[in-house]
Formats: C-alpha cells, sequence, structure tokens
C-alpha cells in the first residue's frame, strides 16, 4: 500500500471546560447579543467557559487524551503542530512578571512539549484560518509525513478560549471554548486520510466589514468545496457515511446537505446537549465521540467539513 | 387624427413610456391626479361629464406592483380601482377601446406554454399576481371593448438602461450585486422574462390605437427569454466585482430551509433581502414560455422586436452601477 494510503488520524482526544452556562445565564451575564429564544431556535442551548483553566490546560488535556487514543507514548511523537484562532492562545504568560518584548515569545506549543515531555517532536504552528485551523494543521501533519521519512507520528493540537468576559456570540453563533488534538500517523489503523481541500477567499479578510457578504456567500461556497473535494475523492456524495458537522448553528446544515447532494440522514447529530461551536475543535469532539460509541462500522467514509475566517472553508474525507 | 385618450398611471413607469409616445391628445396642462380607488375616479360630477363626453381610448396602467404587500392592501387599487375604472368606462359614449394593462406573472403557479387566454385561477406566488387576475376577471367580463396586455417584467430602457422606477426585480439585482444573495429558488429549466419598457409602450400604443379589438388578450413577453443559470452568469461578469460568489439555485424545500433559517436569525438585513425576494422569486420555481402570436399580430412582426436579454440586462446594469444604484423614482 502506498504511503499517500496509510496515513491517517490514528488518536484523537478532546477537552471542554468545567464551567457551562445556559443561554439565560450569557444574556444575564451580557455575554450574548441576540434574545435567547432567538438563538435556542438556532439550536444552541449553552456554552463552555474557561473561567477556570487556560488555553494551555485544555490543550494538554486533549494532547494526553489523543495520546491515549492512539496508545502512543510521549516520546513517540515527531512534530507537535499548534493550531489556534485566536492570538492570544499561542501565547502561555511568562512565569515571571516583568516588561518588554520577551513576553510576546512565550510559545504554547513549546510550552506543551516540555509540559507532555514530547522529547522528539519539532514544534511548529499555524493560524489565521479562524476556525479551519485544525483543518490547516492536519494538513501539514500529512505534508510532513510525506515529506520527511523519519516521522512517525506528528501530534496536532487546536485549542481557543477566548478573553475573559468576551461575547460569546459571533454572527448568530455561540462560542464555546474547547480544545482537540489528533495524532496523524504514518501507518493509521482507521481514520485513513483520503482527501482533503480547501478554498480560501482573501477578499473576505476585512471580518467586520465583510460581515453581511460572509455569511451571504457561505453556502455557495461552501456547495463549491464539497463537491471539489468530492471529486477529489472520487466519490459521489452518496458514498459518504457521516458527514460530521461543526457547532454552528443547526438550522444551516440540512441547508448545505440538500445543497451539495448530501441527504439529511448523513449528518452526524449528537446526542449530548448542544455545546455550541468550539472554533477549531467540534469537528473532532463529534469524531471522538462517534469512535467511542461505535456506531460507524470500519470502512466507512466520514466527511468533515468547516469555515473558517479568512475565509477558508475546508473539507476532508476519512476512511473509518 | 390623434384619438382622446385617458389613462390611468400616467406617472408610473408604463404609463410615463405611453404618454410619451405622443399618439395622443392630452387636454388641460397638467394631467388630472386623481384616485382610481376613489368612485368616479375622485373626479368631480362636472369633470366626470365633460371627460366621457370625449375619451375614446381607456389604457388603465395604474396599479400597485409591490409584490410584498399584503392582498387587502393590494385589493383596493388592483381590483377596486380597476372595477371603478371600468365603471368610469361604462360612462364614456365615445369609447372605442379599453387596454388593460395586466401582467404575465396572473399565470401563477402554473409550468409549460401559457397562451394568451383566459386563466382559470390557479396557486399564485404572491397577492400581486392574485390581485391582477381578479382584475382581469372584471375587465374580461365588463361589456366593453376590452383588451388585456399582459406585460413580462419591464426591465428599463433598451437605449440607455435607464429605469423609471425600481421594482423588486431591481431591488434583487442590487442585492446580487452587492453579494447579499444567498441563493436563488427556481428549477433548473427557469428562465428570467423582461422587456424593454420601449417595447411595452409601443405594443400597448399599438393596441389603443388599433380600432378594433382583434385579440382580447395579448402578451408581450420575451422570446429571448434568459435562462436564471445563464443570467447569473452573465450578471456576475457584468459586475466585474472582487468576491462576488454566483448564489446557487435551489430546490423549493431548501428554500423553504433557508427562509425559516434567516427568520429565525431575526437579521435585519437579511430579513430585509428575503422580504423583497422571497415573494416573487420562487416564482422561478415554475418554468414557463409565453406564447406571443397575438400581440405579433397586432405589431404586424413576428417574433415581437425584443432587445437581446444580454444587451438589455447588460444597460441596465451598466446603468445602475454608474449611478452607484441611486433608485430612480
Amino acid at each position: 500500500m502506498q504511503l499517500e494510503q496509510t496515513i491517517g488520524l490514528l488518536g484523537v482526544g478532546t477537552a471542554l471546560p468545567a464551567c457551562c452556562l445556559d443561554l439565560e445565564e450569557l444574556a444575564t451575564g451580557g455575554r450574548i447579543s441576540s434574545q435567547p429564544e432567538t438563538l435556542a431556535r438556532l439550536g444552541f442551548e449553552r456554552a463552555f467557559v474557561a473561567d477556570d483553566e487556560s488555553a494551555c490546560t485544555l490543550a494538554a488535556q486533549a494532547a494526553e487524551a489523543a495520546l491515549k487514543d492512539a496508545r502512543l507514548r510521549p516520546c513517540d511523537i515527531g512534530a507537535l503542530v499548534w493550531a489556534s484562532a485566536l492570538p492570544g492562545n499561542h501565547l502561555r504568560p511568562s512565569t515571571i512578571r516583568s516588561k518588554g518584548a520577551l513576553h510576546q515569545f512565550t510559545y504554547a506549543g513549546s510550552w506543551l512539549q516540555e509540559e507532555l515531555g514530547l522529547d522528539r517532536a519539532t514544534v511548529t504552528a499555524t493560524a489565521q484560518q479562524g476556525c479551519a485551523g485544525m483543518f490547516g494543521a492536519l494538513r501539514s501533519a500529512r505534508a510532513m509525513l510525506l515529506a520527511e521519512p523519519e516521522l512517525e507520528h506528528v501530534l496536532c493540537v487546536g485549542v481557543d478560549v477566548l478573553p475573559h468576559g468576551a461575547s460569546r456570540e459571533i454572527l448568530y453563533n455561540v462560542i464555546s471554548d474547547g480544545a482537540c488534538a489528533v495524532v496523524v500517523s504514518r501507518h493509521a489503523t482507521r481514520n485513513r486520510w483520503i482527501a482533503f481541500h480547501q478554498v480560501t477567499r482573501g477578499y473576505y479578510w476585512d471580518t467586520p466589514a465583510l460581515e453581511k457578504e460572509i455569511i451571504a456567500s457561505y453556502f455557495a461556497t461552501s456547495r463549491i468545496v464539497l463537491n471539489e473535494l468530492l471529486v477529489k475523492a472520487q466519490l459521489a456524495p452518496a458514498a459518504i457515511e457521516c458527514f460530521i458537522p461543526t457547532g454552528v448553528s443547526r438550522t444551516s446544515w440540512p441547508i448545505l446537505l440538500r445543497l451539495a447532494g448530501f441527504s439529511e440522514e448523513q449528518l452526524y447529530r449528537s446526542e449530548r446537549p448542544h455545546f455550541g461551536h468550539t472554533i477549531a475543535a467540534d469537528n473532532f469532539i463529534f469524531l471522538e465521540e462517534i469512535r467511542r460509541k461505535g456506531i460507524i462500522a470500519r470502512g466507512s467514509k466520514l466527511l468533515l467539513f468547516t469555515y473558517g475566517f479568512g475565509s477558508s472553508w475546508c473539507g476532508l474525507i476519512l476512511e473509518h | 387624427m390623434k384619438p382622446v385618450m385617458f389613462i390611468t398611471g400616467a406617472n408610473g413607469c408604463i404609463g410615463r413610456a405611453v404618454v410619451s409616445r405622443g399618439e395622443w391628445i392630452c387636454f388641460g396642462h397638467e394631467p388630472h391626479r386623481r384616485d382610481i380607488t376613489q368612485a368616479n375616479l375622485g373626479l368631480s360630477e362636472a369633470e366626470v361629464e365633460d371627460l366621457t363626453a370625449r375619451i375614446e381610448v381607456i389604457v388603465h396602467a395604474a396599479a400597485d406592483t409591490r409584490f410584498n404587500a399584503p392582498y387587502e392592501v393590494l385589493h383596493r387599487t388592483n381590483v377596486m380601482g380597476t372595477r371603478n375604472v371600468l365603471e368610469f368606462a361604462a360612462r364614456c359614449r365615445r369609447l372605442r377601446k379599453f387596454v388593460h394593462i395586466s401582467t404575465t406573472c396572473v399565470a401563477g403557479k402554473r409550468v409549460g406554454v401559457i397562451r394568451e387566454a383566459p386563466l382559470p385561477q390557479a396557486p399564485f406566488v404572491n397577492a400581486y399576481e392574485q390581485t391582477k387576475h381578479e382584475a382581469e376577471q372584471l375587465v374580461l367580463d365588463a361589456n366593453l371593448p376590452t383588451q388585456i396586455i399582459r406585460l413580462a417584467t419591464a426591465l428599463g430602457s433598451e437605449r440607455d438602461g435607464s429605469i423609471p422606477r425600481w421594482g423588486a426585480a431591481h431591488m434583487t439585482l442590487y442585492f446580487l450585486y452587492r453579494g447579499l444573495i444567498s441563493m436563488v429558488p427556481g428549477s433548473p429549466r427557469a428562465s428570467l422574462d423582461f422587456i424593454s419598457i420601449e417595447l411595452a409602450a409601443s405594443v400597448i400604443t399599438a393596441a389603443a390605437l388599433d380600432p378594433k379589438v382583434r385579440h382580447k388578450i395579448l402578451h408581450v413577453s420575451s422570446g429571448d427569454a434568459a435562462p436564471l443559470a445563464e443570467f447569473l452568469d452573465f450578471a456576475a461578469e457584468r459586475f466585474a466585482r472582487r468576491g462576488f460568489v454566483k448564489p446557487p439555485i435551489v430546490d423549493e424545500t431548501t428554500f423553504r430551509l433557508f427562509q425559516d433559517s434567516v427568520r429565525a436569525s431575526r437579521d435585519l438585513l437579511f430579513n430585509q433581502v428575503l422580504g423583497c425576494t422571497e415573494c416573487f422569486l420562487p416564482g422561478l420555481l415554475y418554468p414557463k414560455k409565453y406564447a406571443t402570436c397575438n400581440a405579433e399580430a397586432l405589431l404586424g412582426r413576428a417574433p415581437l422586436p425584443i432587445a437581446p436579454w444580454r444587451e438589455l440586462a447588460g444597460r441596465v446594469i451598466d446603468h445602475c452601477m454608474a449611478t452607484n444604484w441611486r433608485r430612480s423614482i
């Protein structure tokens, strides 16, 4: 079997904060701008808020879970890719209180390497893809495995924690803090990488100014990306056993599925209370849940899809 | 000799174009600005006596053309107003022709070929279509020399692309240009049917000047109808705008889900866009083609002298962009 056909997602881990606020609590705290009933109609119930955890804490929890899921030791990891949409989450505060430029170089990825004892791992990071950051990390990880024969396992960690007290609503979506981690391995026994496709439209870089256009273009571009992804994979929509969404508005997925030729039955619907949208981790929270429950047969095709400010639309097909 | 014409809606998009052709005798320096929803059209009895003794042709072009207005509001102008104009016409002792300006939209949700003939009531996309259909029934039932002209969407001037009055089609074009149309409901076979104001005015004028009622109903419709998908490609190219993403054409169920989603968000702008477009775009789910034989016979030309849709739409889009989409009223 060729190398391209054996790379896959060997382990997945996720972490959500302990604190959870329902829509009324978010409204009372001034953390959402829409009425709670409006967001409820869009399928939201609550948000996980990292009042007591940092991005690093959540990232470490998710990474440990992913290593465990992959049955790997920290020393097995050859590279670590840190992904976060928010610039602040790429840094860990220094252990000393002082001022100066050096405080801009306290990288969270390096901290995580040290914290978990990933002694053989090199550290890199991806950013500027919004909610699609983790997809960018996975793509980089696969490219590393293809390019560097000595690498066996790459650990990708995606984490986003909004600043303390920040609004929890973005474009009618309730935002949770959360982290995910995925081990991308050269010889994966599950979730083999079939195809990936990304479209970036830099025109939309000015998110505040183009908010409405971004919303309006979402479906049209999503459909294009999904269709092109299926062409790359040489698959028909019906060949996808499970379409793994993000945690954005539940009302949007049936529309997108119909647009791209999928049926609603293909959409994965979690039974857990809606956790909102965690920026980078949603798809992988669902993927981890699917595997844990064992509800999808091995060999089935899974499709993960997301959109991130920037604007980047990403789709990934795996063989479970 | 030029006939004496009475026209309602003389300040409207079509009425103005008809009057400007100069085929008529206009009396007084100011047009009679009256209200067709009133008995005797709001004219005094003396005015009625004077006018009914002289009028030879009536062109009833006045209508409330808002696709998103409630039925009751539209009924007042489009149905009751037509009834009042017909009653006025019945008093015109020299009347030889009553030309009622209708719309191809009266075909509602029918599909296929629409003949130039009375249409039994069918489901409608909006209340405008329904009230214009009801008005047609009044005209057909009147014991007068009536003629009905069903116009397709008059998009603008084929000369310079100018738009005397903005309608839902122009607002939709504007929202499309701004990248705010997420999707368009439509059949894969749907076409956009639009004509120039000049063509509409020329057919109305020819009908009004023809002393006989050779055909009861005429269609002024684009034989060169623009396929929806091709039109969207054309508009995208014409806009020449970075970041423009062509909205997908979707089926009825998908559009309904989208409508529900927009309403659930309560987003003001998207609800405004939806409010403007949802009242007529779903008509594209019902592809149809209008027969134009009667109109061709009237003009003595087959096919009708229709501006190619790319030329007409191109001029209108260029005009809109050149004027920075300022609405012409």
